[in-house]
C-alpha cells in the first residue's frame, strides 16, 4: 500500500495543496472583508491536519496499545528528534492532545502537569523513558512555550489551534441558522479573562499537591505515593494525575474524531477506565463531556468562549502581553491614532471582545485577550489604521474596502 | 466567485481524503479466519486442563502440541491480533480476559500485558511472543504483586509460568531498549542537549526581539523627529507668510 511506506509523499501531497490553497485564496478572493478570515480558515484547517499527522504517516498496522487499534503514532518526528531526554513531543502552544499527534507535538498544560506528576523522578511512565529529571523537562516546556510565544504570541490561538477552529465552526453554525451572537459585558468579559490565570494557578497547585510525595518525599495528601508496575500509579493519583485534563474539552474532542474516523477503537473510551466512567475515566471523563457539551452551547451564543477561559492561551498572553515580556514580543497589532475615527467597527468583529484596540489611543493594542485573528485589521476600512506587525514589519493593514 | 469557491470546496475535500484514506486501507484488510465464540472451549485431556476465551474472536489456526495450544493470528474482539500465543494448563481452566502488546516510543522497546482468570489450583504457561531483550516482569496475583519465584517464574526463551494462582492474574512486561541507559555517564552537554538548546533559542530570541525593539524604536525616533521639522518648518513658513 502507498501510504504503507510513503511518509514522504504524503507529506509532500499535503505541503503542495497547503500552499496552493494558501496562493489560491490570496489570489482569487477579491472580497477584502472576506480574504484575511478565508484564509484563516484554510491555515487552521490545514494546522489541525497537521497537528493530527500521525493519522496520516506510517507505518501502519503497528501493534500498539490494543484499544488505540493499528494507528502510526509513536513512530513521529517528536518521539524520535527529541529522544529520551524530551520523548513527548514538542510543546506547541495549541490545545491538542498528544493521541492525535503521535506525540509530535503536545500540549504544555499537559507537560507541565506531567512532569510535575506523575513523571517527576521516574525514568520510566506511560510506556516512555525519560533522561531528564522533571524540573528539566518543565524548563523545556515553559522555555519552548516561552520562545514561541514571544515570536508569535497568541496567533497560535487564532490561527493554528485546532479548538479554536472548532469554535469557529459553532460560530458558523450558529451564523448558518441566521442567529446574532450575544456579547458579555466589557467588565464581566474581562472577569471571564481573568479565570484563566485561575485555572492555571490551581493545576500547578494540585499538581504539586499529587506529586508532593515525588517532589519533597512526603505525601501532603494520602494515597499520592507513586507505586504500581509503571512506578507512576497509586491510589487517587491514577485518577487524578493531570487534574487540568479531566476537565479539558479538547480530550474528548481529540479522542471521539479519532474514533469517529476509525483510527481509535472506541473500546478505549468504554474501557480502559480507573474508576467508575461517571466519575473518572483514563482517556475521556463525563466531567471532560460535560464540559465539552457546556463550552459547545456557550460558543453557539458567543464567540470564542473556551478562548476568553483558556489557561494555555492565558500561558501565552504570560510570555507576550505582560511586563517583561510585552515589550520584546515581536507579532504586535498596531494602531495609527491619527487615521482611527474610533467608529467602532474592531470593537464589534473581535471574536473575544478585546477593547484595547478600539480604547487605546494608538500605538500598541496588543492585550491578552487578543488572539492576534486579524479580523480587527481586515474590518478597519480605513487605510492602515490597523496593521498586524512581526518584529516591526507591517505583514497586514487595513484597507479601505467601502 | 463561483470558480474560488470551487477552488476552496475541492481543497477541503482533497484534505478530508488525505485524513481518511489511511483509515480506509486499514479497514480493508481481508483475512480468512476461524470465528470463535466465549462459549468454546480448547481442552488439554492429558493435563486436565482447558482453555476458553472471556469474548468472541477468531484466529487463523489453532494447534495442540505436546499439552500446549498454539493459537495463529489470535484476535479477541476489541482487541489487536496477537501473532502467537502458546497456553498450557494443568489441573485449572482458564479465561483469558485480555492480551495486548506494545511496540511504543523508540525501536526496540517493547511490552506487553496478559490476563486472565483460573479455575483449580494448578499450572499454567503462557508464551505470548516478547521479544528476548533485557526488560522487567511484573505478576499481579488476585491483588497482590508477587516477586518472581513467588508464585510465578519466568523462562530465557520469555515462556511465564503461573504456579499460585487462584483467581485473577495479570502479567506485565516491559522491555528496555538497548539504548536505553540513564544512568550512564556522558558528557553534560550530550545528557542536557535539548534544555540547551531551548535555553539558547530562548536567549536568542531575547537578544533579537530587544535587538527588533530597538531598531523599531530608533525608527519611530526618527519618524518622530522628522515629523516635529516637519511641523516647525511648516509653521515657520506659515509665520513667515503671514508676516508678508
Amino acid at each position: 500500500m502507498i501510504w504503507e511506506n510513503s511518509s514522504v509523499l504524503v507529506l509532500s501531497i499535503f505541503l503542495t495543496i497547503a500552499l496552493v490553497g494558501i496562493f489560491a485564496i490570496l489570489k482569487r478572493e477579491r472580497d477584502k472583508t472576506r480574504r484575511v478570515s478565508t484564509l484563516r480558515l484554510f491555515i487552521q484547517i490545514i494546522a489541525t491536519v497537521a497537528v493530527f499527522m500521525g493519522l496520516l504517516l506510517g507505518p501502519f498496522n503497528t501493534p500498539l496499545w490494543a484499544p488505540l487499534g493499528p494507528a502510526p503514532r509513536d513512530r513521529l518526528i517528536g518521539s524520535d528528534l527529541l529522544g529520551y531526554q524530551f520523548p513527548d513531543g514538542i510543546s506547541v502552544p495549541i490545545l491538542a492532545c498528544y493521541y492525535a499527534s503521535g506525540r509530535t507535538v503536545t500540549c504544555p498544560i499537559w507537560q507541565i502537569q506531567a512532569y510535575i506528576f506523575p513523571f517527576w523522578d521516574y525514568a520510566r511512565g506511560y510506556t516512555v523513558f525519560y533522561s531528564t529529571s522533571g524540573l528539566e523537562k518543565i524548563f523545556i516546556a515553559v522555555g519552548l512555550v516561552a520562545v514561541m510565544s514571544i515570536v508569535l504570541g497568541r496567533f497560535f490561538c487564532g490561527w493554528l489551534c485546532p479548538f479554536g477552529l472548532y469554535m469557529d465552526l459553532m460560530t458558523r453554525v450558529r451564523k448558518a441558522f441566521g442567529k446574532r451572537h450575544l456579547n458579555l459585558s466589557d467588565k464581566r468579559n474581562e472577569a471571564i479573562g481573568q479565570f484563566r490565570y485561575i485555572i492555571i494557578a490551581v493545576f500547578i497547585i494540585l499538581s504539586v499537591i499529587f506529586g508532593s510525595y515525588a517532589i519533597f518525599g512526603t505525601q501532603l495528601i494520602l494515597g499520592t505515593a507513586p507505586g504500581g508496575p509503571l512506578g507512576t500509579e497509586a491510589g487517587i493519583v491514577s485518577n487524578i494525575n493531570e487534574p487540568f485534563c479531566l476537565v479539558c474539552p479538547m480530550r474528548p474532542l481529540c479522542v471521539l474524531v479519532l474514533s469517529a474516523l476509525g483510527y481509535m477503537d472506541f473500546s478505549y473510551i468504554t474501557q480502559i477506565t480507573y474508576g467508575p466512567f461517571w466519575i473518572t475515566g483514563s482517556y475521556l471523563t463525563s466531567i471532560n463531556l460535560a464540559v465539552l457539551i457546556a463550552i459547545t452551547v456557550l460558543s453557539l451564543a458567543y464567540r470564542r468562549f473556551w478562548c476568553r477561559i483558556c489557561p494555555l492561551g492565558g500561558l501565552t498572553a504570560l510570555f507576550s502581553t505582560f511586563t517583561p515580556f510585552k515589550h520584546i514580543a515581536l507579532t504586535r497589532l498596531h494602531k495609527d491614532e491619527q487615521k482611527c475615527t474610533k467608529c467602532g467597527v474592531c470593537k464589534r468583529v473581535c471574536p473575544t471582545q478585546a477593547t484595547d484596540v478600539y480604547e487605546k489611543k494608538g500605538g500598541d493594542v496588543t492585550e491578552s485577550r487578543c488572539m492576534l485573528c486579524a479580523r480587527c485589521v481586515e474590518m478597519c476600512p480605513y487605510e492602515d489604521a490597523l496593521s498586524l506587525k512581526v518584529a516591526g514589519k507591517t505583514v497586514m493593514k487595513s484597507r479601505n474596502w467601502l | 466567485m463561483g470558480n474560488r469557491n470551487l477552488t476552496l470546496d475541492c481543497m477541503y475535500v482533497a484534505l478530508v481524503i488525505v485524513l481518511v484514506l489511511p483509515s480506509a486501507c486499514l479497514t480493508a484488510q481481508a483475512q480468512s479466519d476461524v470465528n470463535f465464540t466465549s462459549k468454546d472451549t480448547f481442552a488439554i485431556p492429558a493435563s486436565n486442563g482447558s482453555i476458553s476465551f472471556a469474548a468472541n474472536g477468531t484466529y487463523t489456526t489453532a494447534s495442540l502440541d505436546n499439552d500446549f495450544w498454539t493459537f495463529v493470528n489470535l484476535q479477541l474482539d476489541n482487541l489487536q491480533r496477537l501473532k502467537k500465543l502458546e497456553v498450557f494448563a494443568q489441573n485449572s481452566n482458564i479465561t483469558i480476559l485480555a492480551y495486548t502488546t506494545f511496540d511504543t516510543r523508540f525501536r526496540g522497546f517493547r511490552g506487553a500485558l496478559f490476563s486472565y482468570t483460573v479455575e483449580g489450583q494448578g499450572k499454567q504457561t503462557f508464551n505470548i511472543g516478547v521479544p528476548l531483550e533485557p526488560g522487567e516482569w511484573s505478576v499481579l496475583l488476585g491483588d497482590e504483586f508477587k516477586g518472581q519465584g513467588d508464585g510465578w517464574n519466568v523462562s530465557p526463551d520469555a515462556t511465564v509460568t503461573v504456579t499460585d494462582a487462584k483467581s485473577n492474574v495479570t502479567i506485565w512486561y516491559f522491555g528496555f531498549p538497548e539504548s536505553f541507559n540513564p544512568d550512564a555517564s556522558q558528557p553534560f552537554y550530550v545528557e542536557h542537549s535539548i534544555a540547551i538548546a531551548t535555553a539558547t533559542a530562548l536567549a536568542i530570541t531575547i537578544i533579537f526581539a530587544l535587538a527588533v525593539k530597538r531598531k523599531t524604536q530608533n525608527a519611530s525616533g526618527k519618524n518622530t523627529l522628522a515629523t516635529t521639522h516637519m511641523r516647525m518648518h511648516w509653521r515657520r513658513n506659515q509665520a513667515g507668510g503671514t508676516r508678508s
